[in-house]
């Protein structure tokens, strides 16, 4: 998407973003990403229909930490689990996302079949969303997930119903 | 909007002027001064135009204040001894001046003014500048004196199945003009002598139009407001004045029956024109419309209709002077869909005033210079650039993205003649954050980019500045999908000889949340029924039935609409048949921010959104009800009870989900996911017209308990 003339171009808007980020007055800074406690992260899958959360616990490496450990959490999530997948929601087959994080935002571009369209029901959606959200947040510094759809901000997935243009939080699901 | 902004100039007026000078009954010091007053490009000749306080002031009773009001056809009663001076606006609210008082009544409500009026022996003087903006005048100060101009107060859009309106409210009646340029579809309607705060790019959710562009040009004493409508192809349209002169619409539609305005909008006046056949060929006679009985002031005389009024509107001058509003005030402007408005050209080499032959209002005035207003103006805010980046587009060119804090931010920008080429913007009251960047192109037809804080005093500058190796053409303009980003894309392209070398610009950012439509005042009669999906998204859907959720959401809206206009209600429905709301090709913010337009627009007492639901679990079936707001869990419950006893099936319950048509509309609004087409047992009662009925019903009676029945118009 971006050729190889702007290549030179980006680390400089980079340096330029993170001059933005840490300019003297500018005092927030993002909370620490902690590594997992003892090499465990859980992936919370969520039940269609009732939206209850089906955890399951991944070993992981230690040394993993901010975008790569969010990476890891969505690679498994993305996956699914081994076993009761016939009653639990997961992204489309095909579905990829790219995750990385910048204070307590994880921001996930996903790509796949959902950046055409999503032909499904709202509540499967939902619940698809909601397991995103809640793998993520379980990652300790991260609070919100900010979604993109074929690397733009959408206000939902075209045939869809959630409101997708504000950052996801567990309070985003909360009854 | 402007009510708001002038609201806070006069407070801010009032706050200093309470300040520094007591309310004084007697004994005030007027000074005579010979300062112009220009309203609507007319001089006004007063008897005792005074100075007090630093501001301009005339007696009640002055043939220059009746002047002046019946410029914008406004009228003073005033009865000498009395304590009260009352104006009568053209749209007939009542200004009130009331002696030793320090606020005007504007409809009864309070506006503060810097000082009160006053009376110096039999005469009662009022303070010029509060008048003027109580009149929803913008009010400008020269060398000379004061330029009031009245104003294109809001500009908006409405589109339903048959039609889209684009209203424009006015603060005096306007001689406008019309112009359509077949070659690009762009129907314009001109408003000479008339400035904006409305600037900006709005874009039409419906069938029948692309954008609305809102643009000024010509001198501040004597501006040029121009709406430009981009029409699509095979689109009919036509321009109505409506409600007493203060009101144009310009209705587009695909049919010449649906031109005409319904019985819920007076239309008073006449049609300006209809012209028949397509957009993209229809030929149009120059015309001039003068509201009857609207005064005619002498300065438009000059603006006489000719080939001019059909000139082609390929680029859209923009001639933006400094706001007068307060830039807290935010404009009636979406997002633009491209970057494509061009910083333009306006042809002056002097880009703080763009002459316009003929349209000045006075000799004097001839090129009224931007001193401000002489009553305290709040500074603008002052805006941050957080982030650069650049991305590729189309045509081989490249987009400098510059995020901003917020808007509105005003530009300047000056190219040099080949073979020089250099091109520089300058973004004004701004500040860069971080240290100076040069940006290393590997476009081979730009060497460098510079981004520097160019200025600090008196005023932040960054420029931007392109170093080309050849010409090129740069457009400046909103990024789509972005709240706050200003797009600065560079193409090979070079420009045409006489293109102009300068000129100024303003960006306003507008979230389509923000500000798409204005919200009517509740019709207590009224529901939007919104069917989910349609056109191009089908939903949902279960091929073995032969169910396509958006035929079945349509099918029962259609007995909803059926049901309630039974039980006395009026009905809107955001889609009548196999459609997208909004526009095909937009993103899906537009498709589902054009239903909450729809319902917004309307004013609606309720909305709901028919849904049916699927599951990859297929044995998930029954209705669920949803609502966003906590003070909606009511009217979901309510829903949500009425529907299933009536469909007999599943009770699902009532859950709260962040869904978007629900989170967006301004009333109690719930989306009910009838039934799982997923599900056999669902399915099967889905494909059967009874239970349809049945479900119609169910959402009928749900709106009837929660509301108590439609209730007649206050």
């Amino acid at each position: 998407m971006i050729g190889p003339r702007l290549r030179a171009w980006l680390p400089i808007a980079a340096v330029l973003a993170a001059m933005v980020a840490f300019t003297p007055g500018c005092s927030r800074k993002p909370p620490p990403v902690s590594q997992p406690p003892n090499g465990h992260i859980t992936v919370d899958f969520v039940d269609a229909g009732t939206e209850a959360l089906a955890p399951v616990d991944y070993s992981v490496d230690p040394n993993l930490q901010g975008s790569q450990l969010a990476d890891y959490a969505v690679t498994q999530l993305l996956a699914g689990p081994a076993t009761g997948r016939d009653t639990i929601v997961l992204f489309p087959q095909g579905t990829t996302m790219d995750v990385s994080v910048t204070g307590d935002t994880a921001t996930v571009n996903i790509a796949g079949p959902l950046v055409k369209g999503y032909q499904g029901g709202a509540d499967d959606e939902s619940a698809m969303f909601k397991s995103l959200t809640y793998t993520l947040t379980n990652i300790s510094g991260i609070a919100r997930v900010q979604v993109l759809v074929g690397g733009e901000k959408r206000a939902a997935l075209s045939g869809g119903h959630l409101e997708l243009d504000e950052p996801l939080t567990r309070e985003t699901f909360a009854q | 909007m402007i009510r708001s902004s002038a609201g806070v100039l006069c407070a801010v007026a009032a706050l200093s002027g309470l300040l520094a000078v007591p309310a004084r009954a007697a004994g005030v010091p007027v000074t005579p001064t010979d300062a112009k007053v220009f309203v609507a490009g007319k001089a006004i000749a007063f008897e005792r135009l005074g100075i007090a306080y630093g501001d301009p002031v005339a007696p009640a009773g002055d043939a220059g204040i009746r002047a002046m009001l019946a410029q914008v056809q406004a009228q003073i009663n005033w009865q000498p001894g009395t304590r009260f001076a009352v104006v009568t606006r053209a749209d007939g609210v009542l200004i009130t001046l009331t002696l030793g008082s320090n606020a005007l009544s504007v409809d009864g409500r309070p506006v503060a003014m810097p000082f009160a009026p006053f009376y110096r022996g039999a005469d009662l003087y009022v303070p010029l500048l509060p008048l003027a903006r109580s009149l929803q005048l913008g009010v400008r100060g020269f060398k000379g004196g004061y330029v009031f101009v009245p104003q294109v107060l809001t500009i908006t859009a409405h589109s339903d199945a048959h039609r889209t309106v684009v209203s424009m409210t006015t603060s005096a009646p306007a001689a406008y003009r019309t112009a359509f340029d077949p070659k690009h579809g762009v129907l314009s309607i001109m408003f000479p002598g008339f400035g904006t705060d409305a600037l900006g790019t709005l874009p039409l959710s419906g069938r029948d139009g692309t954008d609305v562009r809102t643009t000024q040009d010509g001198p501040p004493g004597f501006p040029t407001t121009t709406v430009a409508i981009g029409v699509k192809h095979g689109i009919h349209f036509a321009a109505h004045r409506v409600d007493g002169a203060l009101a144009i619409d310009a209705v587009l539609a695909r049919s010449d029956a649906a031109l005409h305005l319904d019985d819920s909008t007076t239309a008073v006046g006449h049609v300006t024109r209809t012209v028949q056949g397509t957009a993209a060929t229809a030929t149009v006679a120059p015309a001039t419309a003068s509201p009857s009985g609207a005064p005619s002031p002498t300065a438009l005389r000059t603006q006489a209709p000719s080939s001019a009024a059909v000139a082609v509107q390929t680029a859209h001058p923009v001639y933006i002077p400094r706001p007068t509003a307060t830039p807290t005030s935010t404009p009636a402007v979406g997002p633009m869909p491209t970057p494509t408005p061009r910083a333009t050209p306006t042809p002056t080499s002097s880009p703080a005033v763009s002459p316009s032959p003929g349209s000045s209002p006075g000799s004097s005035a001839a090129e009224p210079t931007e001193l401000g207003s002489p009553s305290p103006t709040p500074t603008p805010a002052e805006q941050r650039i957080t982030d650069v980046s650049v991305t590729d587009i189309p045509n081989g060119g490249t987009r400098l993205t510059l995020t901003l804090t917020g808007s509105p931010v005003s530009f300047e920008w000056h190219r040099l003649a080949d073979p020089d080429n250099r091109y520089w913007l300058d973004i004004k009251g701004v500040t860069l954050t971080g240290p100076s960047q040069t940006l290393t192109s590997g476009l081979p037809f730009v060497k460098e980019i510079h981004i520097t804080q160019f200025q600090v005093d008196p005023e932040r500058i960054v420029r931007v500045a392109i170093d080309p190796t050849q010409a090129i053409d740069v457009n400046v303009g909103p990024v789509a999908q972005s709240g706050n980003q200003m797009g600065i894309e560079i193409e090979r392209t070079p420009p045409q000889d006489d293109a102009p070398r300068a000129g100024v610009g303003t960006i306003a950012f507008a979230t389509v949340q923000a500000t798409p439509v204005p919200r009517t005042p509740t019709q207590r009669d009224l529901v939007v029924i919104d069917p989910g999906h349609g056109g191009n998204d089908p939903g949902a859907s279960n091929s073995a039935y032969g169910l396509i959720e958006s035929n079945l959401t349509l099918t029962i809206s259609l007995k909803l609409r059926d049901a309630l206009r039974r039980l006395g209600w009026r009905v809107v429905m955001t889609r009548d048949a196999d459609y997208e709301v909004g526009d095909p090709k937009g993103d899906d913010h537009q498709e589902l921010q054009a239903r909450c337009d729809v319902a917004n627009a309307a004013g609606a007492r309720v909305f709901v959104s028919v849904h049916i639901n699927a599951s990859v679990a297929h044995s998930l079936n029954g209705t669920t009800t949803y609502y966003w707001r906590p003070a909606d869990k009511t009217f979901a419950q309510a829903v949500q009870d009425a529907v299933v006893l009536a469909d007999g099936i599943n009770n699902a319950g009532v859950k709260r989900n962040n869904f978007y048509v629900i989170k967006n509309t301004t009333m109690p609004a719930v989306l009910v996911e009838t039934a799982f087409l997923s599900n056999t047992h669902d399915a099967e009662l889905l494909t059967r017209s009874e239970f349809l009925d049945k479900l119609a019903q169910g959402i009928a009676n749900g709106i009837m308990n929660y509301t108590g029945g439609p209730q007649a118009p206050l």
